[in-house]
Parts: structure tokens; C-alpha cells; sequence
């Protein structure tokens, strides 16, 4: 019987552990996240002519180099990797349709990590008990840094594609994990690009407004260091949850002080929330930082508020090399979809490994390894990738700007 | 010291913030009062009214203040179905405790389903007015905004019509005072209870409508407005309907002030925190009355 006499304290309390449950079993779930081009068509078209009839075909018992691949298959974050498992197996598909490495084919063994260090950690166990030589992946930093030290006591390498933590920095290479490389820029190497050229744009002050998570936090406080060095006011930092409806009451105060840039840091449904906010709430600060402006041209009913904004991004479809078209085509061919960064990214992982297999001439992980260290590949940007002494490499990266009502690439330069 | 302007915006911003929340707010706390069931799966009703508004606005010729009646009508037939199929299965003897646990499997079948069906991708829902602002002496208003204030301010006019004015918002009231008593001067407490969960349905509907062309639909974003719902019915005195409206105004000026004075994560814990200093301080809440369940 209900004989308490605070009925109302035990409701509240029975409310509360409700809440608590709903919200730790479902709280990844609340912040959608999709790729900046969601693929329309996933029926791939029919096969070419050159995986057909490949030019030099594998010997059919030559025995796979098995290559561990993880990224998000489910999740929030599911569309952005599932960009970079096709950009990997495009590579594969592309190697083994040339000879394979060594005479020998590759198969990329996939797991899903889900964005998630716990899922991380348990798709990295179960690719390094199936054998494989080395690691692509995994897309996210918070990922990349709970699955590092696994791949270091197993003696397998890793490829890093997507994760721009600055915190995996110091951790690779020299004085840290041998076994892991980066192809891709480090949010500091980026604001260390974006900054300057704000300065020169007449920038002096600058918000920052970060989405609470290692990506965040990690990229606002490189762009406050930055801007520190450079001379510009950040006026406030705020971080906030993922998923978060409302910013006004922010954005109110932000406009208070004026700032001639409101930097931000925020992906897919996040992002396009915020930015649609900034521009209704009327502010006049220039949107910079790293806003997904493809996307936001994409998406806005009207993006002709984002006129001005400055972005940086380490792969775009508009850079013209040789080497990216043909990617560009191959990879509308295969998934009927342009790459996005993901896609990109995980297509030249693969390249990078292929050829560090190739000149060590097995598939030896401890060679691979060593092979990796004199990696000189020609990156899709146009600037070859190769590793410094914390097997960071530093390929070119974009500084995107809207002006006139277009997305344009101002400057392509080294990282 | 921060000026005036910003102060007034704040205010501004509060009382908008709180008039939305109001609006969720008042149907969760209707339901509670009548049926005394805690309806987890409201969020999903809000999230489903922001769905609504969607697919008549793009698929139909209906713009946004035509679609709201359409919104309403159809949260109004699903929540009667959801008492009629299920929630009636709840009542009588612990009935919160197995309506807890019907509303979370149906909230969790409307997300999940809407996920299976539709995708994660959150969406954009388009309107004439999405980037226009009124802007007077420093202080701005965007339209949206305004007409989501509109909308809330009139749903909660017509609700307190209907409850104290007309036959069955008395039913209502009285049931939540004493259901047996009701059900001794011959009130119908299942066709009560079927129209509570109508009208709640519907305002949860009409909340989610009026809240998508500001900040987007996806499938999982009832869940945080379902949270703050709760913090309001339990600091506005659980099962008041004017409590609720009160508290949900509290806590969007409270949040307003902390975002815009302090941080976006203060704003967050806000309703939490006053939420847990009034079940100490006034565990019945602002308007509760302290009687037994």
C-alpha cells in the first residue's frame, strides 16, 4: 500500500532514475550526425571493364595480405564512415585489379566501431586476432586514442586517416607509439593555416563555440592557442552537448561583445542547427572556424547569410590534381556519390599501406612498419605524404571561403 | 557588469524558451494528474508533431500555420488510440509504475521505428520566415520565434478555457483530485482519460511543430525536451497544470540567464538542479499539494 508520507519525493525520485537510464542508454543516439553528401544511389553501377579483365590478375592461390579496417557502421556517425570504408575498398579494388601487392591480392577485414572508444577497443581486439599485417582507421579521435596502445603491444601498424586530434601528436612516433602513422593534418597544424589568414581578412576578436567531445575540445583549444600567438581576442569559449536544441541564450551573449568571427566547431545536424540560429538571430560576426560549408550549401534554405564565412578542411573534391579527378571519377563510378573527406581519406590509407608493403617486400607487420617510416606518396591534394619524427605527415589542406555566393577554395597550401 | 540590452534579451529569450517548454510541459502534466501515469513516451510525440509539420509542408501545398491544424488533429487521433490500445491497460492499482513502463517501450518503438523507417539524418523544415527578425532599440526577435510564442500562448489560453470552463475540463479536474469521488458522482474516468491523452498528445504535436523550423527534427530529439518536462512537472507540483506552466517559464528564464551569463553547460544542468533544490527544499513542488497518491 502507498502509505508514504512524501509520495511526491518518491515520484520525483522514481523520475529521476528513468531519466538517468533513458538518458545513458541513449544519450550517442540524440546527436545525429550524418555525412556531409549522403550518397543518393547505393546501387553500385555494373562492374568495369578493368575489374573484369584485370590487366595482370592475381594468381587465385596466391594467399590474401590481410588489412584490418574499422570505422562507424552504426551510430550517429554511421554515413561519414561508411564514406571511408568504400574510399578503402576502392583502393582495394584498384590494387588487386593492377596485381595485387607482391602478386599477392588484399582483403580488407572490416569491423565497426560505432564512433564509440568501448566499441573501438573491441573492433581493434577481434581485426588483431584475424591475422591481419596492419590497421586502417578508425575515423574518430576518441577512438584512434583508446585503440593506439593495442596495435602497440601487438606489434601491428596504424594508419590514421580522419581522427585530427592533437592529442595523437605527441603520442606517435618518436617517444611515444612507433606503430602509428597519420596521414591527415592535426587540428593544430589546421588552425595554425586558418589563423593567419584571418588576420590578414581583418579579424580581430573571435567566439568560440565547440560541441563538448574530444573533436571539440581538442580543435578549439588549438585554434585559441593560434589566435593567442596571432594577436586576435577570443572572447568566450562555449561548449556545448551534442545534440543541443536551442543556442540563442549563447549567441546572445556572444553578440554582446561584438566579435568580428564566431569560430565553430560542430558536425552535420549540430552544425546546420547553429549556423541557421547565427543567421536568424541577425549577427554580424563572420562565421570561420571549421563550418561543413559544403554541406551548409546543401542544406540552408538560403545560405546567402554565410557570405564571408572561412573554412579549412584537409580534402575537397574542388582541388585539381590529376590524381584526384581520376579518384573523384572512380569513385562516383563505383557508389554513385562524391567522395567526401571520409571517403578520401580512407582511400589513401590503403595506398599508403599498399606501398609500404610493396617496398618492404613482405607483409611482415615489424617491415611494414619500417617501410612506412620512407612513405612518399603522392597525396590527392597535390603535396606528397610523408612522415615527420611523430609519423605525422603533412599534406596540403584547403582554406574555403564564400564569396560571392559560392564556395571557393582561396588557397591550397602545405600543412 | 553586463548591460541592459543583453539582460533584455535575456528576458526575451527566457520567456520564449519558457512558453515552448510550457506548452510539452502541460500535456505531461495533464496526463499525470488525470491518468497518474508518467508518460516517458511523450518526447516521441513531439517528436512525431515536428515530423507531421515536415511531411505536410513537403508534400502538400499546406504552409506552416495551415499545417498546425492538420498537426494537432493528427497527434489528437494517436494519442487517443495510444489510451484506447494501450495506456487504458495501465489503470487501477500501480498504475505508474506499469504506466512507466508501457510509455518506455512505446517511446522507445516511435524512435526507433521512425529511425528503421525514415534514417538518423536530421532534418531542415523550411519556412519563409526561418532567417527574418524584428529588431527594436538593440533587442531582436526572431519571427520564428514569435510565432512559436504565438501558437504556445494561444494553446495554453484555449486549454485553460476547456478546463475551466466546459463540462469535461471540470471531468478532468475532478478526476485528479479524487478519482473515486468522480467516479461516484458519475464521471466517466476512460472517456476522460482517452480525451486527456487527445489534448496531450496534440499539444506535445504542436510544440514539436512550432519547435522545428528553429532548431530541426530528428528522430532522437525528444529526448532532452522529455527530460526538461519532467524537471518542470516535478518543480511545478506534479499533476498542476498551472504549476507546470509556471515552473516551465522558471526554468526558461533560469536558463537563458545561465547560458547567456555564464555557459551553455550551466544552462543544461539548470532544470536539473532546480529541479533537486525543490524536492528538498518543497519535495510537492511550487503549486503541489501535498496529499497522498
Amino acid at each position: 500500500m502507498r502509505t508514504s508520507s512524501l509520495p511526491f519525493v518518491n515520484v520525483g525520485l522514481l523520475l529521476i532514475l528513468v531519466m538517468a537510464t533513458l538518458l545513458s542508454g541513449c544519450a550517442p543516439a540524440a546527436t545525429p550526425t550524418e555525412p556531409p553528401a549522403e550518397p543518393t544511389a547505393t546501387d553500385a553501377p555494373a562492374p568495369t571493364e578493368e575489374e573484369a579483365m584485370p590487366t595482370e590478375p592475381p594468381e587465385s592461390e596466391a594467399e590474401p595480405i590481410r588489412l584490418g579496417f574499422s570505422s562507424p557502421q552504426s551510430g550517429p556517425a554511421a554515413g561519414v564512415g561508411e564514406q571511408q570504408r568504400w574510399g578503402a575498398e576502392l583502393a582495394v579494388k584498384e590494387i588487386n585489379a593492377a596485381g595485387g601487392v607482391l602478386g599477392r591480392p588484399l582483403e580488407l577485414v572490416v569491423e565497426d566501431n560505432a564512433c564509440n572508444p568501448a566499441e573501438g577497443v573491441t573492433a581493434a581486439s577481434s581485426l588483431l586476432e584475424q591475422d591481419i599485417s596492419a590497421f586502417a582507421g578508425p575515423m574518430c579521435s576518441s577512438v584512434a586514442l583508446a585503440i593506439l596502445d593495442l596495435f602497440q603491444e601487438a606489434e601491428v601498424p596504424v594508419v590514421i586517416g580522419v581522427a585530427t586530434s592533437p592529442d595523437i601528436t605527441p603520442l606517435s612516433g618518436v617517444g611515444g607509439n612507433e606503430w602509428a602513422f597519420r596521414i591527415t593534418p592535426s587540428d593544430a597544424s589546421m588552425a595554425a593555416a586558418e589563423v593567419p589568414y584571418l588576420v590578414d581578412e581583418g579579424i580581430e576578436s573571435i567566439a568560440l563555440v565547440a560541441e563538448d567531445s574530444d573533436f571539440g575540445r581538442g580543435v578549439a583549444e588549438a585554434f585559441a592557442t593560434e589566435a593567442d600567438a596571432h594577436g586576435i581576442t577570443v572572447t568566450s569559449s562555449d561548449f556545448f552537448a551534442k545534440g543541443t536544441p536551442d543556442f540563442n541564450t549563447i549567441l546572445t551573449r556572444i553578440d554582446a561583445d561584438s566579435p568580428d568571427g564566431i569560430a565553430i566547431f560542430a558536425v552535420g545536424g549540430d552544425d546546420i542547427n547553429l549556423v541557421r540560429q547565427i543567421l536568424s538571430f541577425g549577427m554580424e560576426a563572420r562565421i570561420v572556424g571549421r563550418p561543413e560549408l559544403d554541406l551548409l550549401f546543401d542544406e540552408l534554405e538560403d545560405p546567402s547569410g554565410l557570405e564571408g564565412a572561412v573554412s579549412v578542411i584537409q580534402y575537397t573534391t574542388r582541388a585539381d590534381t590529376p590524381e584526384n579527378n581520376a579518384f573523384i571519377e572512380a569513385f562516383q563510378a563505383e557508389y554513385g556519390a562524391n567522395p567526401v573527406l571520409q571517403g578520401a581519406q580512407g582511400y589513401q590509407q590503403i595506398y599508403v599501406i599498399a606501398e609500404a608493403i610493396e617496398r618492404a617486400g613482405s607483409d611482415d607487420p615489424a617491415a611494414i612498419r619500417d617501410a612506412l617510416e620512407d612513405t612518399d606518396y603522392l597525396g590527392l591534394m597535390g603535396a606528397p605524404i610523408s612522415f615527420d619524427e611523430n609519423n605525422q605527415a603533412h599534406p596540403n589542406i584547403a582554406i574555403f571561403v564564400v564569396r560571392d555566393g559560392e564556395v571557393v577554395v582561396d588557397e591550397l597550401m602545405g600543412s | 557588469m553586463p548591460d541592459l540590452t543583453l539582460l533584455a534579451q535575456l528576458l526575451i529569450n527566457g520567456l520564449i524558451l519558457g512558453a515552448i517548454y510550457a506548452l510539452i510541459s502541460v500535456g505531461l502534466s495533464l496526463i499525470f494528474g488525470v491518468l497518474g501515469i508518467a508518460n516517458i513516451a511523450h518526447g516521441e510525440l513531439y517528436m512525431l508533431g515536428g515530423y507531421a509539420l515536415f511531411f505536410l509542408m513537403e508534400t502538400s501545398t499546406l504552409g506552416f500555420w495551415t499545417s498546425l491544424p492538420v498537426v494537432v488533429a493528427a497527434l489528437g487521433v494517436f494519442g487517443y488510440l495510444l489510451y484506447r490500445t494501450l495506456l487504458s491497460r495501465t489503470e487501477g492499482q500501480e498504475s505508474l509504475e506499469r504506466g512507466l513502463l508501457v510509455t518506455i517501450g512505446v517511446s522507445m518503438v516511435l524512435q526507433n521505428g521512425m529511425i528503421y523507417i525514415l534514417d538518423a539524418q536530421p532534418r531542415i523544415v523550411s519556412t519563409p520566415y526561418a532567417f527574418n527578425n524584428f529588431q527594436l532599440m538593440g533587442l531582436r526577435l526572431p519571427q520564428q520565434r514569435l510565432f512559436a510564442v504565438l501558437v504556445a500562448i494561444f494553446s495554453l489560453s484555449v486549454l485553460y478555457l476547456l478546463l475551466t470552463r466546459t463540462r469535461l475540463g471540470k471531468a478532468m479536474r475532478a478526476v485528479t483530485q479524487n478519482r473515486d469521488a468522480a467516479l461516484a458522482v458519475g464521471i466517466q474516468p476512460g472517456l476522460v482519460s482517452a480525451l486527456t491523452v487527445t489534448i496531450g498528445a496534440s499539444m506535445a504535436g504542436v510544440g514539436g511543430a512550432i519547435v522545428a523550423p528553429m532548431w530541426g527534427i530528428h528522430p532522437t530529439m525528444g529526448l532532452p525536451i522529455l527530460f526538461k518536462s519532467f524537471a518542470i512537472i516535478v518543480v511545478g507540483g506534479l499533476g498542476s497544470i498551472p504549476g507546470a506552466a509556471i515552473a516551465a517559464i522558471l526554468i526558461g528564464l533560469v536558463e537563458s540567464f545561465a547560458g547567456g551569463l555564464v555557459s551553455i553547460v550551466l544552462q543544461d544542468a539548470a532544470a536539473f538542479i532546480l529541479m533537486i533544490v525543490v524536492l528538498f527544499v518543497r519535495p510537492q513542488g511550487i503549486l503541489g499539494k501535498r496529499v497522498r497518491l
